[in-house]
């Protein structure tokens, strides 16, 4: 499958690249034990630094959707269940957005809908990438 | 005497046609979403206005060569072979020169159409997320051992013949098979040409590891098929080179017919360019041209402002090494990469031993 890169986008790269990957996961794309192209590889086709690609690779792997082989490389996993921990970091992601929004005066309502948007958007995302 | 001019004529003539062949029609055998260059929509390819540079390029391309080259050649009926064959080599850089002129008035052009139209702009970074297609099918690098057998064939036919080889050795034949040029028998006139051998192999299994790790385009499939088709054909060209190399070694030692020596360069020759010419054809570059399962091209990531002059690759930022070239077919170098320094580096000094060691036994 392919992915792309905005390279002028405010997001950065290296955050592009790796919810890329996790849509990919996600969308059955990418299946278990499916490998992942080498660090080398991946900077190269997408003329980013090493440093980015090996960067989303181990945070990956911290995150339990990918395992680093020393020999075969990044192989993919099945996906990590969200366990209490990980709901906590998410929520202290999400808290600021939800008070930034907020003093736009963005209605309840309002905010809910945009989350259902988003949820419909990440199915259909993933989806297209073909 | 007359003859060996002939001969001469022949293989400057042959080389000439090459040459120009594949400087005239490097427009068609390139992707078509890089015109002269600069990257434009695939569909443009089929502009009329692009369709004129294109045949306008070539002609002029074809034109001059055909002067350059009957005159170059001509010239030996009056000059001494060794000036002439000076005379070929600086109306071939002549030539080149002439094409690069060619080249970048036609650019002057494609940039002004671009500058005109408002085609959109895609700067987005692409790449493949699947790892076993990452490769491409190259062959491994074991694959080069041959190369060694190859090479070994030689040393041990010497090896076996040195002590019945008399003092002088044939060194060089004319056209009728006859020698010409002697030397002194010694080891190192025999170990010579193993070493070139290694160096060229050597050069060989490194242009493959190239071709494994380059980077690749958009068009993922194809750039896969295309890494896997040089990287057989090169293979298969090296073992020419280095099959032919044992036979001349081979017939220093008289292990077979001077007379086969004549007719070998030339088979070598035909056969690179017909593999060339079908490389041209029916691949073209980064596989543009091949039919079957790749689906429609894939439309090109701008990324004009990276290409100096649209032909030389300045990306700090890009890690590759090799990249596909934007004119002709083949890979260049990423001269933003300090790595690719140290390839040129190497490269230099691997043709600059290739050079001098020939001389070195004369």
């Amino acid at each position: 499958m392919i992915i792309e890169i905005d390279m002028h986008s405010s997001i950065p790269i290296y955050k592009q690249l790796k919810t890329a990957i996790i849509s990919a996961i996600l969308s059955g794309q990418l299946s278990e034990d499916d490998s992942l192209p080498s660090v080398r590889q991946l900077a190269s086709d997408l003329g980013i630094n090493l440093h980015t690609v090996r960067k989303v690779y181990e945070m990956l792997c911290d995150e339990g959707y990918i395992r680093i082989h020393r020999s075969k490389g990044a192989e993919v996993c099945s996906p990590p269940k969200l366990a209490k921990e990980d709901l906590a970091v998410f929520e202290s992601l999400l808290l600021p957005i939800v008070i930034e929004l907020r003093a736009r005066d963005i209605s309840k309502e309002k905010y809910i809908e945009l989350m259902n948007q988003l949820w419909e958007k990440s199915i259909k995302e993933g989806a297209s990438n073909e | 005497m007359n003859s060996e001019l002939n001969y001469m004529i022949g293989i400057m003539g042959l080389s000439w046609i090459v040459v120009i062949l594949a400087v005239a029609f490097t427009p068609y055998f390139i992707r078509k979403n890089i015109s002269f260059g600069v990257s434009v929509p695939e569909t443009e390819y089929a502009n009329p206005r692009f369709k004129v540079l294109r045949r306008t390029y070539s002609v002029d391309c074809i034109v001059v060569g055909l002067i350059l080259g009957v005159a170059s050649s001509v010239c030996y009926i009056w000059i001494t072979v060794e000036t002439a064959v000076w005379i070929q080599l600086v109306s071939i850089f002549l030539y080149l020169a002439f094409s690069f002129l060619f080249y970048f008035s036609m650019r002057k052009k494609v940039r002004s159409i671009k500058q005109e139209s408002d085609w959109p702009i895609d700067s987005k970074a692409v790449a493949e997320l699947s790892g076993e297609k990452t490769s491409g099918k190259t062959i491994h690098t074991a694959w080069y051992l041959f190369y060694l057998v190859v090479i070994a064939v030689a040393v041990i036919a010497v090896v076996l013949k040195y002590p019945s080889l008399p003092d002088q050795i044939p060194m060089h034949y004319n056209i009728a098979g006859e020698v010409d040029r002697y030397a002194q028998k010694s080891i190192g006139i025999f170990a010579v040409m193993p070493i070139i051998q290694l160096l060229i192999g050597l050069m060989f299994a490194g242009i493959n590891v190239a071709i494994r790790t380059s980077k690749r385009q958009r068009d993922f499939n194809r750039s896969n098929a295309f890494r896997g088709v040089l990287s057989v054909t090169l293979f298969a060209i090296g073992c020419m080179v280095m099959i032919l190399l044992t036979c001349v070694q081979l017939a220093m030692v008289s292990f077979i017919n001077e007379k086969l020596m004549m007719v070998l360069p030339i088979a070598f020759l035909i056969a690179t360019t017909a593999i060339c010419v079908y490389l041209a054809i029916k691949v073209g570059q980064g596989g543009s041209r091949l039919k079957g399962t790749y689906g429609k091209p894939a439309e090109a990531v701008d990324d004009d402002s990276h290409w100096i002059g649209g032909f030389l690759y300045f990306n700090k930022k890009d890690p590759s090494v090799f990249v596909e070239k934007r004119f002709g077919i083949g890979y260049t170098l990423n001269f933003g990469n300090p790595v690719s320094m140290l390839v040129g580096a190497a490269l230099l000094v691997l043709i600059a031993a290739l050079l001098i060691l020939p001389l070195i036994i004369k």
